[in-house]
């Protein structure tokens, strides 16, 4: 029973982690929430392991160039933009 | 070979991997909801900042947020489980 609960403290806390950074990449956390984070991220590996993951999957995004999205995505970019400019 | 060669080599291996993964994660982005791709692509790909998405898309900041939050956790998990399968 309390090995369960503390499995479940722990799940949590690492939920917790995982939906704060998007925001921890950005540098948008405010320091009390970053705080926090970087002390969670000291004591568990996975999540370590799950931020390295996010921020490959970003840097990834960001060496894409345009011209190599497909037809599709960029038809969609287009038209954000036009609709941005007369919106 | 000696380090000087392993250096490069391992830096060769890295842009390597570095730009399948970029061919990976775009690929991928059609998988993601409207909502959370276009703020992916504007955000990450395009480099615009997050108030003028919010504001080309018509959405709340929080709920930009929340959108990029949730397309860049749903493409890190399609990429790892993709490695997973190269294992």
């Amino acid at each position: 029973m309390i090995r369960r609960w503390g499995r479940r403290r722990r799940d949590l806390v690492c939920r917790d982690a995982v939906a704060l950074m998007s925001d921890y990449v950005d540098g948008g956390l405010e320091p009390e929430d970053r705080a926090r984070l970087e002390q969670h991220l000291a004591s568990c590996p996975h999540c370590t392991e799950y931020l390295a993951q996010l921020r490959a999957t970003i840097d990834a995004l960001g060496r894409a160039e345009p011209d190599d999205l497909s037809d599709d995505a960029v038809d969609e970019l287009v038209r954000l933009y036009r609709q941005w400019r007369t919106g | 070979m000696g380090a000087a060669a392993r250096d490069v080599a391992d830096r060769v291996e890295d842009r390597l991997f570095a730009a399948q993964v970029a061919e990976r994660v775009q690929a991928l982005l059609p998988e993601l909801p409207d909502a959370q791709r276009q703020v992916v692509v504007l955000r990450d790909l395009e480099h615009l900042e997050a108030g003028d998405v919010a504001s080309m898309l018509g959405i709340s900041d929080g709920n930009q947020r929340v959108l990029l939050h949730r397309g860049r956790t749903r493409l890190r998990g399609l990429l790892a489980a993709e490695m997973e399968d190269v294992r």
